[in-house]
Formats: C-alpha cells, structure tokens, sequence
C-alpha cells in the first residue's frame, strides 16, 4: 500500500518545482484551516479569503520554511495572524448574530446526524451551541485562540506552543484559563457545565 | 431562548472536541483548492521576488535605447538591470591604452570605458577649466617617460634599465611598441606606496585595538597619553603577560574588577609615562620593527604599561616582569565581595558569582511558568532562588500570597529549571518578584 507523502516530503518536492506537490498540501489542510478561521472570524466567506490567502502565503514564503517546525503549524499561525489581522481591522462589533453564525450551524449539522431528532431537542442544542459560541467570544483573542487550537482543533500542546510561539506551560495555563472561563460563562447563564477528563 | 426548566448540563470539552467546518459539499472544497491553486500559478507566471527591483516602465515603441529593445515585455529578471551595466575596462586595459596610444586620444577612451557609454560614439567632454594658451594638444596630463627621457638628454644613465612592465607582463605587447614606461612607473612607485600603505594600515589598527582596550579598562588620561607615543610596541610585551591580561579581561565584568584593574594600570601608566616622553624622541627607533607584531597583538588585549616599557626599557625586561607580577599579586590580595554578582578572581575562568545577565536569562527562562502558577491570584509573590556553585538551583523559598498554597509548590518547581554558569561561591541567592498573568 503507498504511502501518502508527509507534509515536509510534499513541502521539498514544491520546492522541486513540483507544482502538484502543493496541491496535495492544500487539500490535506483546507478544511482544518477553514475551521479554524470559521471560528477566529466567525464569519464562512471571510473564512475563505483567509483559508485562500493562507496557502498563497506559505506557499510564497516556502523558500524561508526551515524545517525546524511542521508544517501545519506554520500554516497555522500564517492563519491565526491573518485572522487576528483581519479581526483588529474590522469595524467594531463585528459579529455574527444567531443564525447567521456559522459555527452553530456547523455544530447543529453534526449533532443533527446523531440520535436528536425532536425539535425540543435540536432546539436545546442550538441555544446550548449559541451559549458555547458566545462564552468564546467572551474571551481574551489570547485565549480564544488557544482554546480553538487546543480543544477544537486538537492540536497538542507542543504543536499549539510552535503555533503561537510560547511554551508549553503557557498553553496549558491558557487552555486551563479558557476552559475555566467559558465554564463559568455558561453557568451564569443557567448551564449546568461538566468538564471531562483531557 | 428557553426559560422553561432547569438547563441542560453542557459537557464543554465534548462540544470544543466535536466541532467540524461547516458544511460544505465536496465541489466547494475543490473549488476552494482549485482557486487557491489558481492563484499560485498567477504567483509562478507573474513577477518573483525581485521584480520590485526591476525598472517599473515598460519600453516605450520606437525608444532607441540600445540593448533594451530587444527585451521582450515583460521580462523583470534582475539579470535584466544588469545588462544595462556598462563594461567596465580593467585598469590593465587602460594602461595599455595609455603606453600605446597617442595622449591626446587616451582621455576619451578612458572616460568612455568608465562611464556609462552610449556605444555609437564617444562623449564629447567640455573640459571643466579651460585650457591655457600655451597648452599643446599633446598635454594631456598623461607623462610618457620615454618621451620625456628622450626630451632631456643630459639626464645621466643610471644604468639602470627602464622599468618593464611588470605588472602587465602577461599582456601581449605589439611588436615595436615603446616600453611600457607608464605602465612601469605607475608598479615602480605602486609597490613603495602599497607596502608602506600596509604598515600604516598594519599599525592603525594595532594601535585603534589598542586604545579600545585602554578605553574599556582604564580611561584615564595619563594612561592614554602615555600610550599614544609608542602605541605600536605591544605584542612583544603582552606575549610573557598573556595569563594575567585574560585574568584582567575576564575580571573587567564587574564593576569592582574595572575599578581594581584600573587602578593598577594606572599606577603602571604613571611609572611608564616618562618612560614613553623618552621614547617618544626616537620617533623611528621601533616602530618599524614593530610594525609585524602588532598585527597579531590586535587580536590579544594588550596591557596598558606594556608598551611604554617596552619600548623605553628593551634592556629592562624585569621590569614589565615586575610589574605584571605585581599586578597579579594585587588582584589576589583583593577578593571580590560583590553581593550583585559576577565578580571573577585569579582562576579567571570561573566567576565568583554569576553574573546579572546569566541571573536574568536563568530567570527568564522559567519565569512564564512560574506566573502562570499564580492564575487564581491577583498579588505578585516573591520568591528567593539559592542556586549552587555548580549553576543548579538548590532551593526555592516563596512568600507572599503564595506561600503555603498550591501555587507555591508550582512556583518552586517551575523555578528550580532555572540553570546558570558555574561559579567559584558555595551558593548565590537571588531574589525575584512572581507576578500573575
């Protein structure tokens, strides 16, 4: 069975001049990167320019791509900082309302393919994705974006500490902090909020 | 949003976990990828990194700029900027031209080699000062000695033969042509410059290492004035003084060291000060012999009453003996006490305390997980680190808000990582203030 080339084989052969070699890279990460600035941005088409501007720019900063990192994890922080970017420039209180925020929807699509088919149900789900939705926002860009690497998108804590350029003990106390903070967002707004072992 | 009831428990980390991309079907995600691709292969056909660089203007139809209108548009490689470069003639081209061609003629091809040329014809130079009456065509400022040895014919025969040309020996000349007596002239008097050039060059930076380091041990005036006679005549010296200048340089981190080797020089420099006026009358007397030496010196910290004494005393070796022993002896006598840090004895190598720098770095380093130990808190803690003579913390303290709590186990353990140099006291304390995120 062949294997699928890694990142950094993908990486050296684009440098090769392998124009494919890029392409197989894009569509390994795209939808991770989309996710990601779903979540920063809170907004799908904004989502998309970053996503497409990501790889526009790894792809033009290839040459100075050490190798010292992942990949991903250079992708990653290209994204996180064009979000952030993106973020500081909007006009103030920029944010998706209700419906139109796509995290919810993405979050009701999963859940709708599982056991809840009630409409009580799919409507405690929404107000519970809208209150989760809400007590990110409430946090620092510091901490949400920690947050959204470590929990929602999985990333160790080494891979998010190279993402965001810190230490390890730094992600942790932030991932701690978030956690704890948008637990008690939600139990202020009458949640009961569980934690689960991680 | 619902009212009715108790809520519904939230498992957070269950949701962060499970959150996807929103939907998108597979055609959107190729067209995504297909755009993204798109928009490289613009990259790869467009302008790279250097076009910035390249003339912003396109090339206008009907512009007659030589080279350039055979350029197709569109072309912004660097290479491009180069072509528009004129080929500048070596000097061993225009020597020949000079020892071959006639004077008048010799200035135009000059300047055309060197400036930007238009290749159809030569630029015609109006002369910046006009050119006095009795001037002749053939006074172009170029002397041919041959000319001008046949001109003076009283001249005696040195019986030395016209210099050849050397420096061109591997161009060709046309048979029949006169020795290249401008090309001869020019090596003749090239090779004096050129060697005296460089023990000129050779001593000042001899002498600027000198002062540098004067400057950085003892800045005082009578020590620099006595340096400045003989500034050259350092390396003899400083080779028997190898030991205790490192000891010195090495002390020089503290302030104590500076101040204690300071005064030393300056003792010596006041005993060598009349020593350098002596020397300073014989202007040639060791300059030139040291001319070689302080080459190598300038990487080596000389010591400030060496040259003088050198110089002055070539027959009192046991001076500058004597008076370097002293030194050594002096610092010996005088341990450092510095409470601050960094202070290094005779052993030169290993300070006696860390410095204030490794201090900060070694903290630096472990003071993000300390603070984010302090997350439930509002005061900053203090923490005393005792680190022990082989650079590893050997206790942690902590006081303040933290002492006693969980985060005080938390602080001690992420400061114990802290790591320094290794130095001669049994133990060092250092205290920092943890201050929460």
């Amino acid at each position: 069975m062949r294997m699928a080339p890694s990142d950094q084989d993908l990486i050296d052969r684009t440098r090769a001049g392998d124009a494919d070699a890029f392409g197989i890279f894009v569509r390994r990460y795209q939808k991770r990167i989309f996710r990601l600035a779903v979540h920063m941005l809170r907004d799908a088409s904004e989502a998309e320019d970053v996503t497409q501007e990501t790889f526009v720019r790894a792809y033009q900063a290839l040459a100075r791509f050490e190798g010292n990192s992942q990949p991903f994890t250079w992708l990653y922080r290209i994204t996180v900082n064009l979000s952030l970017n993106l973020i500081r420039t909007r006009k103030p209180r920029h944010q998706a309302q209700g419906d139109e925020d796509p995290r919810i929807e993405a979050s009701l699509a999963r859940r709708a393919s599982s056991a809840v088919t009630d409409p009580s149900g799919a409507a405690e789900q929404r107000e519970i994705a809208a209150a989760v939705c809400e007590g990110i926002d409430q946090l620092s860009d510091t901490l949400r974006t920690t947050l959204l690497l470590v929990c929602v998108d999985g990333l160790g804590h080494d891979a998010a500490a190279q993402v965001l350029g810190c230490p390890e003990g730094t992600v942790a106390w932030r991932v701690h902090e978030a956690r704890r903070k948008l637990r008690k967002y939600l139990i202020d707004r009458g949640f009961s909020a569980s934690e689960s072992e991680s | 949003m619902s009212n009715l009831g108790p809520k519904p428990q939230v498992d957070v980390d269950a949701w962060l976990a499970d959150w996807p991309a929103p939907d998108r079907s597979a055609d959107a995600w190729d067209d995504l990828s297909d755009r993204i691709g798109q928009r490289i292969a613009d990259l790869q056909a467009s302008v790279g990194d250097d076009a910035w660089l390249n003339p912003p203007l396109p090339h206008e139809p009907g512009e007659d700029d030589g080279p350039r209108a055979s350029r197709p548009s569109g072309d912004f490689r660097m290479a491009d900027s180069a072509a528009d470069k004129p080929k500048r003639a070596s000097l061993k081209d225009i020597a020949q031209r000079v020892s071959q061609a006639p004077p008048n003629s010799e200035p135009a091809k000059a300047a055309s080699a060197t400036e930007s040329p238009r290749p159809s014809s030569p630029p015609v130079r109006k002369p910046l000062v006009s050119r006095p009456s009795e001037a002749r065509d053939s006074d172009s400022g170029i002397v041919d000695l041959a000319v001008a040895r046949a001109s003076i014919p009283s001249l005696p025969d040195s019986g030395v033969a016209p210099a050849s040309s050397g420096l061109f020996d591997e161009h060709e000349l046309k048979p029949g042509a006169a020795p290249p007596q401008a090309a001869a002239s020019p090596r003749k008097s090239s090779n004096g410059p050129l060697f005296g050039g460089g023990i000129v060059a050779i001593a000042a930076i001899a002498a600027a290492a000198f002062f540098v380091v004067r400057a950085q041990k003892a800045p005082d005036a009578a020590v620099m004035s006595a340096s400045e006679a003989p500034p050259m005549i350092v390396a003899p010296a400083a080779q028997p003084a190898e030991q205790p200048i490192a000891t010195a340089t090495a002390k020089g981190m503290t302030p104590e060291g500076l101040a204690l080797e300071g005064e030393i020089v300056k003792e010596e420099a006041e005993e060598t000060a009349a020593r350098a006026k002596s020397a300073a009358d014989k202007p040639g007397s060791g300059k030139l012999e040291a001319a070689p030496s302080p080459a190598a010196s300038a990487a080596q910290p000389p010591p400030a009453p060496a040259p003088a004494k050198k110089s002055a005393a070539p027959g009192e070796p046991g001076d500058l003996a004597g008076a370097m022993a002293t030194a050594v002896g002096a610092n010996k006598d005088q341990p450092t006490q510095d409470t601050t840090g960094g202070g290094s004895g005779p052993s030169g190598s290993v300070p006696q305390f860390p410095s204030q720098g490794a201090l900060q770095g070694a903290m630096g380093a472990v003071m993000g997980s300390a603070r984010s130990c302090l997350a439930s808190m509002d005061d900053p803690s203090r923490a005393t680190v005792t680190f022990a003579s082989s650079g590893s913390v050997s206790s942690v303290s902590v006081s303040g808000p933290a002492a006693g709590t969980a985060a005080d186990g938390c602080i001690r353990s992420a400061l114990k990582r802290a790591k320094v140099a290794p130095f001669r006291a049994p133990t060092y304390a250092f205290s920092v203030t943890v201050r929460p995120y």
